[in-house]
């Protein structure tokens, strides 16, 4: 197998891993992005239910997001005009004093000076009219305040929800796929992250009630918990394996694992082939260099010979011109890297005659490992780590049964918090922890006998000696 | 320890967690624990399997002294002599800035089975003469998933020599080879008849001649008997004083007025001993940096390039002090071809000059002026140029009483600029043979 052959793989992997981490969330999102409708038929009298899907692609539902964006800027708005228009109070009230220092027995001044201050007069200013559609008095009652805001809220979130879905799903899949043409982190990693946050948001939303229904795949796996409230090891075990809930998350997991395994052998493989591609440009490059005509240079030696300054009047003179000089000039520098560059050439020739070997270690080519071994390596590496996350995983989900088995009280076992997910960080936290903890023995280990054969070493290199002589 | 990539997916895992937890979402739940599982589980393997003390890393260079400006071919040898693979081993090979990469990568990244030796290599070039090091080896082992590291720096180093550069001396042989040295210099070898090799001219024959000089194409031209004599060849001592002082610094980087004087040094070095004279070279500024007696041989050229690679401007300069030091150790009636920027103290200068010349040595001042050396590149304001005016005129005073002085006792003072540095002192070099100096 040659390098395209095995990257042409690597991508293939990584296409089918994104395919299917990306069916997996369309198919549980699906029910989501469902719209409930519900109609009263008055010739029956009953009430229908029907879901159908969200028009995520229509202007729509954009539109329904601008117009409560426009809404919630407008309350913005409202705030701050309020906020403006007391200060212009303070400002004009003074002003209104005015005619009363001027023409104290005016009634009529005294009448428009009142009534230009009052509240009536100035809260429906022009500025606050023209910028919100709400009266600002509206705003003082608190009820109605609380109400707008909640309402513009839950709908605003709602419609964002709508609104960044296909956005989340566009850029997972637009990333996804640029991962599977580049192989890069950075890729993989968006295009996770924006195909979980499709995931994260819909549970989000359903926390305050927009109206998502509840019965989606995650949740229909109720003969896992039955299991795990109330059964033993193994049909918790079978239950737990053969759940949507585990495939759905192991398939998303998978496309993270295979993932890092497909950098991993593209990082491994491609730098020593390229680099062997680079060195072989770089070669040809001079190559074509040092073959190319060379310029004489005589014409540039007589003109640097011929300069002499004396130490005279003139010296200032002189001074001055060598002073504005470029001292490098361009075309010097160009000749002196073609001049270095044929050097090169022939100094790489000789290399190359002179030391065994130079060749294949310029260009690195025994640093690419064999695509068939590290290809086993990766398949054996990911199995035996996906044994394990899938063993410690279901440890960490079956907590009950662990607390049952280790006798604990059954104000715990019954208590309702056993039956919240939070329960999975009982076992959780300490299994993840025991495994940086067991590296750490290792190293402390690993120190402790490095030390031992220290002590060793002058009497051996005593004893080198001594054979020597 | 936990690389970026390791510290990403934990922090995934901690946000599907808490996302789940809130949103009593199981499925999230489930991938947090995936994340966080994944991310640690293969430490403790990680950490069995790689031991950095297990990996033996060599450096070989090809060359331990070369000439600045040359190149250098630098192989890298990684074994791993563990029981254990490496999966993922990244390997960099540093060095200093002042080498350039030209060729290949002093980086590797690859992956090694117990026992397994790989190799790779590069090619640097050094512009700057000095004792350079090569080194060290940093040495960065992954997990396959790249989720956690280890690194160590090995501290191996790779001593260089490098000689001032030979382009000179190249452009110099290569001109020579052509027969253009007298048009480019000006100036031919010094002509005096005797006993050498080069060719001087015919005369008649005279009894006692040697029957072997006898130009025969000659004699059946002119119908007379013709002898041919050749050039004497009277080698003299020469001693290239240094000037390592601070100010010998000035200048734009790699092109000081002491890198110039180095060049000139190391040229006049080779012509001389291509000549058969005998050189010597003085390296000093506040003491004696290095110092090599004037010798003949080719081979001595390679001491004097040593005791010129390493010298570095610093330091002010007594002068005196180190002249009675040479004075001590040279013969008479050698010829001191000193390079010296004369800006220091002008009256030990001129103590020191005298003191060469009481011991009959021939004096030859090459002077690179300061402010030609430091000329800006670019467009100066009218406030840089006027200063830059100030101080050339200040300078240019100071060194006219210090030239008349030393005119005055003999001593012959040569003002350089960069454009004629080289050139200056090969001249003043073939001047100085024909007159005949410092011949005993």
């Amino acid at each position: 197998m040659d390098s395209s052959q095995f990257k042409l793989s690597l991508r293939i992997v990584a296409a089918v891993s994104l395919l299917g981490s990306l069916l997996t969330v369309l198919t549980n999102v699906w029910s989501f992005v469902l719209h409930e409708i519900r109609y009263y038929e008055w010739s029956t009298n009953t009430w229908y239910t029907f879901y159908r899907p969200i028009e995520i692609w229509s202007f729509g539902n954009f539109g329904v997001f601008i117009g409560d964006f426009w809404r919630l800027l407008q309350f913005v708005f409202t705030l701050m005009v309020r906020e403006l228009d007391k200060f212009t109070a303070q400002i004009f009230t003074p002003l209104a004093q005015l005619p009363f220092l001027l023409y104290e027995n005016i009634f009529l001044l005294e009448y428009y000076a009142e009534l230009f201050t009052s509240r009536v007069w100035f809260y429906p200013f022009p500025l606050s009219m023209l910028l919100n559609s709400y009266s600002v008095e509206y705003l003082f009652w608190p009820s109605l305040w609380v109400m707008v805001l909640g309402d513009l809220a839950i709908t605003t979130l709602w419609s964002f929800y709508y609104f960044l879905f296909p956005l989340l799903l566009l850029i997972a899949i637009v990333t996804g796929v640029v991962f599977v043409l580049k192989i890069r982190m950075r890729y993989l990693i968006s295009s996770f992250i924006c195909m979980q946050t499709v995931l994260a948001l819909a549970a989000l939303t359903e926390i305050i009630n927009i109206g998502l229904p509840s019965n989606t795949l995650f949740f229909s796996s109720t003969s896992f918990f039955i299991e795990l409230l109330y059964g033993g090891v193994a049909g918790a075990a079978a239950a737990f394996l053969t759940s949507p809930l585990f495939f759905a998350a192991l398939i998303c997991y998978l496309y993270v694992e295979i993932g890092f395994q497909v950098i991993y052998m593209d990082e491994v493989t491609s730098p020593a082939l390229e680099r062997r591609k680079m060195i072989e440009q770089q070669l040809k490059v001079v190559e074509e260099i040092a073959s190319a005509p060379e310029e004489l240079a005589t014409g540039e030696e007589k003109e640097a010979s011929g300069r002499k300054p004396s130490l005279s009047e003139e010296a200032i003179k002189f001074l001055r011109n060598i002073i504005e000089m470029k001292v490098f000039k361009k075309k010097r520098v160009e000749k002196e890297a073609v001049h270095d560059i044929r050097r090169l050439q022939a100094y790489v020739e000789k290399v190359y005659t002179e030391i065994p070997g130079a060749r294949e270690s310029l260009t690195a080519a025994a640093a690419a490992p064999g695509f068939g071994k590290v290809a086993r390596s990766a398949v054996v590496g990911t199995l035996l780590r996906l044994g394990g996350i899938i063993v410690f995983s279901f440890i960490c989900f079956a907590a009950l049964i662990a607390l049952r088995q280790a006798g604990a009280p059954l104000s715990v076992i019954e208590s309702i918090e056993v039956s919240q997910p939070e329960v999975v960080l009982i076992l959780l936290l300490p299994i993840a922890f025991s495994f940086p903890m067991a590296a750490f023995i290792i190293s402390l280990v690993k120190e402790y006998g490095k030390k031992e054969p220290k002590k060793k070493e002058p009497e051996k290199e005593a004893g080198a000696k001594e054979k020597v002589e | 320890m936990l690389t970026t990539r390791g510290a990403v997916v934990i922090v995934s895992g901690v946000f599907c967690l808490a996302f789940g937890f809130s949103s009593v979402n199981y499925y999230l739940v489930l991938l947090g624990i995936f994340l966080i599982l994944g991310s640690v589980i293969s430490m403790p393997y990680f950490e069995l399997a790689v031991d950095l003390d297990n990996i033996e890393i060599t450096r070989t260079i090809d060359k331990e002294k070369v000439f600045a400006e040359d190149f250098i071919f630098v192989t890298v040898t990684v074994e791993n002599k563990g029981r254990l693979r490496i999966d993922y081993l990244e390997v960099f090979d540093t060095y200093p800035e002042i080498f350039t990469l030209v060729l290949g990568k002093s980086i590797m990244t690859t992956r090694l089975d117990p026992g397994e030796k790989k190799v790779f290599s590069y090619v640097l070039q050094c512009r700057r003469r000095g004792i350079h090091k090569i080194g060290p080896i940093k040495l960065v082992v992954h997990d396959r998933l790249g989720l956690h590291f280890q690194e160590k720096q090995f501290d191996i180093y790779t001593e260089l020599l490098i000689y001032p550069s030979y382009q000179d001396i190249r452009r110099m042989e290569a001109m020579g080879g052509q027969r253009t040295l007298g048009r480019i210099f000006g100036m031919h070898k010094t002509k005096q008849k005797g006993m050498g090799t080069e060719f001087f001219g015919l005369r008649d024959y005279f009894p006692m001649d040697e029957f072997r000089r006898i130009d025969w194409k000659a004699t059946a031209r002119t119908g007379d008997l013709m002898i041919r004599e050749f050039e004497t060849e009277k080698n003299i001592k020469i001693l290239i004083l240094l000037d390592t002082s601070a100010s010998m610094g000035g200048g734009l980087p790699n092109n000081t007025k002491l890198d110039y004087s180095i060049r000139a040094a190391v040229l006049l070095a080779k012509l001389a001993l291509e000549r058969r004279d005998e050189v010597g070279v003085v390296a000093f500024s506040n003491k004696v940096h290095s110092y090599v007696k004037p010798r003949m041989g080719k081979d001595y050229f390679y001491r004097i390039l040593e005791a010129l690679a390493t010298v570095e401007p610093r330091g002010g300069m007594r002068m005196m002090e180190v002249m009675e030091w040479v004075l001590k150790r040279t013969p008479k009636r050698s010829f001191f071809i000193f390079f010296t920027d004369l800006e220091e103290e002008s009256k030990e200068v001129i103590e020191a000059c005298r003191l060469a010349r009481a011991h009959k040595n021939t004096m030859l001042v090459i002077s690179p002026f300061g402010p030609w050396f430091e000329a800006y590149p670019g467009e100066l304001t009218p406030v840089q140029r006027a200063l830059a005016e100030a101080i050339s005129e200040e300078l240019l005073e100071h060194r006219k009483k210090m030239v008349d002085e030393l005119v005055r006792m003999g001593v012959e003072v040569i003002d350089v600029s960069p454009n004629d540095f080289l050139p200056a002192v090969v001249s003043q070099y073939l001047k100085a043979k024909k007159k005949g100096v410092a011949l005993r």
